[in-house]
């Protein structure tokens, strides 16, 4: 049966490689329109695959950096990100200790930074990992199910998706109440959907399959077709969900506690730090600044590795 | 076209039902604490004081007849009274409505106007050195917090140019150009920040459309590029760009709140983050559920553009 699946895969996959082979005639055909547009020649097309692994190479170079950054943070030579100095207040980036400068308490901002990428990173990953799991589940029994359980799993999205963006967390929050695990459940409710219409959308698509049909003609139960071929075959698209996810989910924690709906004072975190600097920005603009670049950083890391990812396993998508 | 209404209409019910529901069970997960939230640490709390709110609140009654009463009181306008305000919630909001509604409003006319622009100039010259730093800008702008962004051109502008956003907030009604003065730049700002990322979905849906056959008829036939690009691509293409309208109108909800607080401005945003702050139960639910009433309404519509724009859609 593993075999099976194998061929498919490969099968489709050089299907689409042909179809891209096959271009020149409509390429030709269009280049004669102009100015409507051209097809990129190969070696633009060469240079533009290069590029691509480049540009995820360096986002995963950038993510990996700050993993281990916020993993080894208690090692390094840092201040405590919570111990305040009255002596070296609103210090500017550069001064001796303090390379990054100091906040309005004397707390070094360097240090508060680098701890606030351990709350985000731990955030975002719980959100994402827990997210993912139920999402793809209720997605699957959604799927696989149909019927009732499937409108009204529908439904239920629909009202999370009726709430545009950070509306939605605005709703949880404002009636759970501010603070980390709050965060955590407010993120992963919002994320779910995402998670939950894709792998509906896949055990859509697969249940009329051949490969399907061959293990169902073999006898496997729906439930073994389900949980063995298709939740396999739709991982990589959850992955890739998963690895575009976390920078929303990053971006969105990040602009609650900006709001003082999540992480608590004094815990460092990117969006209060962001926040703290708003009332200073004139005289201390790096306390702002230096946060915001953080979340900047990290955000692009990770949508680099998942525009890679997306590019690595679903082709087609390629434009 | 008017059954597709209806049915778009019935198709509503069940999602504003589970929004109120949604809302309503949200709310009373903490309700139990209601009565500690409302006193806080007031003196004038008694037991006599406690039952009376109860009572008026209606917490004393089982729980669907205190969703019933509550959703027939949203029905009639009805959505209760600020607990810190003393005043109307519907009052309340209406007061508010008008700012955030200008800010979000202006911002995506801007941004589907410049996006549109853009994103068919980028079709046009697809894979150029322009398609290129858009598409680096863009991703830059989705990982971007914006209003990180907003701060950075403050802290801009008032050390280039001495210029600070206005304390005071005016109505229009008071004073035309300095209320122009105080919306201008929030809403500029959030409507120049989601060029980058819309006219990626128009440059995309545009060059599908190029691909199709009956554009190469058109070409065929002798047609101007012009021709073709006005009467047949953008025609055709108006569907998706109705989907940037959405989405540009859903972000600029979510923009229009942080732009609020960035710029200190008096809108729904900021007034449901204060009675969050002040845990005022009626405005929070008054507020969430006005907020995806908006949504409801403004998706129906979208949908309708849709099946307006692509008659085949009303018949599925």
């Amino acid at each position: 049966m593993r075999g099976s699946t194998h061929a498919f895969a490969t099968s489709e996959g050089r299907h689409t490689m042909s179809v891209t082979n096959t271009e020149p005639i409509p390429s030709l055909a269009r280049r004669e329109l102009s100015p409507l547009p051209a097809q990129p020649s190969a070696t633009v097309r060469l240079l533009r695959q290069v590029l691509r692994t480049r540009v995820t190479v360096i986002g995963l170079a950038i993510v990996v950096f700050l993993v281990i950054l916020a993993i080894i943070v208690d090692f390094l030579p840092l201040d405590d990100p919570n111990v305040m100095d009255s002596s070296v207040l609103r210090a500017p980036p550069g001064t001796p200790g303090h390379l990054l400068g100091t906040d309005a308490f004397g707390r070094d901002v360097l240090s508060r930074v680098l701890y606030g990428s351990r709350v985000s990173l731990v955030i975002s990953f719980a959100v994402v990992g827990s997210a993912s799991v139920i999402g793809s589940l209720l997605g699957l029994l959604a799927g696989y199910l149909g019927g009732a359980f499937d409108s009204i799993i529908s439904r239920i999205w629909d009202v999370i998706f009726s709430f545009p963006g950070i509306l939605f967390l605005l709703v949880i929050m404002s009636t759970l109440g501010a603070g980390v695990e709050m965060a955590i459940v407010a993120l992963t409710i919002s994320s779910i959907p995402i998670f939950g219409r894709l792998m509906r959308e896949r055990v859509m698509a697969q249940r009329s399959r051949q490969y399907v049909e061959a293990a169902r003609c073999l006898g496997a139960s729906p439930w073994y077709i389900m949980t063995r071929h298709v939740l396999p075959n739709s991982l990589t698209s959850v992955l890739v969900e998963a690895a575009l996810a976390i920078p929303g989910v990053i971006l969105a924690e990040a602009a609650l506690s900006y709001l003082g709906l999540g992480v608590p004072p004094p815990t460092p975190s990117w969006g209060k730090m962001i926040s703290e600097g708003q009332d200073i920005l004139e005289v201390a603009p790096w306390l702002s600044i230096v946060p915001g670049f953080f979340i900047l950083l990290t955000t692009l890391g990770f949508n680099l590795v998942g525009d890679g990812l997306r590019d690595f396993f679903d082709p087609t998508q390629l434009k | 076209m008017n059954q597709y209404i209806l049915r778009r209409l019935l198709q509503m019910i069940p999602t504003v039902l589970l929004s109120t529901l949604f809302v309503f069970l949200m709310v009373n997960m903490v309700r139990g604490s209601a009565i500690d939230i409302y006193f806080g640490t007031s003196a004038s709390r008694s037991p006599e004081a406690e039952a009376a709110l109860a009572a008026r609140l209606g917490i004393d009654k089982p729980l669907p007849v205190q969703y019933l009463t509550w959703l027939g009181k949203i029905m009639t306008g009805d959505f209760g009274e600020s607990w810190r305000y003393n005043k109307p919630v519907l009052a309340l909001i209406f007061e508010r409505l008008s700012l955030s509604f200008e800010l979000a409003i202006v911002a995506s006319l801007i941004s589907i106007f410049f996006s549109t622009l853009l994103g068919t100039y980028l079709a046009l010259h697809q894979n150029s050195v322009a398609d290129q730093v858009i598409r680096f800008i863009s991703l830059i702008f989705i990982s971007a917090p914006l209003y990180w962004v907003a701060l950075g051109l403050i802290a801009f502008l008032s050390k280039a140019f001495r210029w600070i956003p206005p304390i005071q907030y005016v109505p229009i009604t008071r004073d035309f150009w300095t209320h122009l003065q105080i919306i201008a730049i929030p809403s500029t700002l959030w409507g120049i920040l989601s060029v980058p990322i819309f006219s990626r979905y128009v440059r995309n849906s545009v060059l599908d459309i190029l691909s199709e056959d009956y554009v190469r008829t058109a070409r065929a036939k002798g047609l101007s590029g012009r021709r073709v690009l006005f009467v047949h691509v953008l025609k055709n293409a108006a569907g998706p760009l109705i989907t940037v309208v959405g989405l540009s109108l859903a972000g600029a909800a979510g923009g229009t709140l942080l732009m609020e607080v960035v710029f200190t401005l008096p809108g729904m945003g900021r007034l449901w983050l204060t009675s969050i702050y002040q845990r005022d139960l009626p405005m929070i639910m008054g507020i969430s559920v006005f907020i995806s009433l908006v949504f409801v309404v403004a998706n129906f519509l979208v949908d309708l553009c849709y099946a307006w724009l692509d008659p085949r859609i009303r018949y599925q």
